[in-house]
């Protein structure tokens, strides 16, 4: 099947890459389908490119590339029809800012993770509601190099 | 359309089969309300539902310059294997 995006044009994308978000995301219900984009030299970033809305992409990365500590507490019951929990693989979305100075810095949103099952191609966007987790932690010394613990 | 309803401290709603809400206490402008549900019933604060969906629309405006990303090269969960599509991005953007 043909996927429009805005940022890579026209690909051609077997049906079974695609993921079903069945609840859409977080305030987009209507966003259900995406596909995860891999560009050469950039894994483990990956687009995920929405089916429905060829302008709609975000970045995403493993949570564990960036904090390998990353374990988040999710209810069951919130992800029953995820699959086998060990399969289940914590997504965080990662986006750019610049500040005041003109620096750029790199954030992700480690509140709203995407759990993302490979296997089962599903994936929900949950909210962990605990001060702990950031909606936008700086992971721009991350970016650079820096280990993610310091 | 909404509805609206008056209560007292100590009274409650219910809403459906299962889902009771009681108001616990007021006070000056705030309103403690006791919420009983089922587990997979999940409950936040609307404005912390509104800021993540800030976030999604947010960051699915910025496409990252992939210059940004000096620790990529890496090996993705060979899970993903199957899953990823190459692509390379227009006008070289």
């Amino acid at each position: 099947m043909i996927v429009k995006t805005k940022l890579f044009g026209d690909i051609d994308v077997p049906p079974e890459s695609v993921i079903v978000f069945p609840q859409g995301l977080v305030g987009l219900p209507s966003l259900q389908k995406f596909v995860l984009i891999q560009e050469e030299g950039l894994e483990p970033f990956f687009t995920l490119q929405s089916v429905d809305d060829p302008e709609f992409a975000l970045w995403i990365a493993p949570a564990v590339f960036i904090d390998q500590s990353y374990a988040p507490p999710v209810d069951e019951a919130e992800i029953e029809d995820l699959g086998n929990k060990d399969d289940i693989l914590p997504m965080v979305i990662v986006w750019t800012e610049e500040d005041e100075g003109g620096n750029i810095h790199t954030y992700a949103n480690f509140k709203a993770p995407l759990l993302i099952n490979p296997t089962l191609r599903r994936g929900r966007q949950v909210i962990i509601d605990r001060e702990e987790y950031l909606l936008k932690r700086d992971i721009t010394a991350v970016m650079n190099g820096a280990s993610a613990d310091t | 359309m909404v509805l609206v309803l008056t209560r007292k401290k100590g009274e409650a709603l219910v809403i459906g089969d299962d889902i009771k809400i009681v108001i616990l206490s007021v006070s000056g402008d705030s309103v403690k309300v006791g919420i009983e549900a089922p587990r997979d019933v999940k409950i936040l604060r609307a404005e912390l539902v509104e800021a993540v969906k800030d976030i999604n629309v947010k960051a699915s405006k910025i496409h990252m310059p992939p210059s940004i990303i000096k620790r990529g090269g890496q090996e993705p969960s060979p899970l993903f294997g199957k899953l990823t599509v190459k692509a390379n991005r227009k006008d070289g953007d």
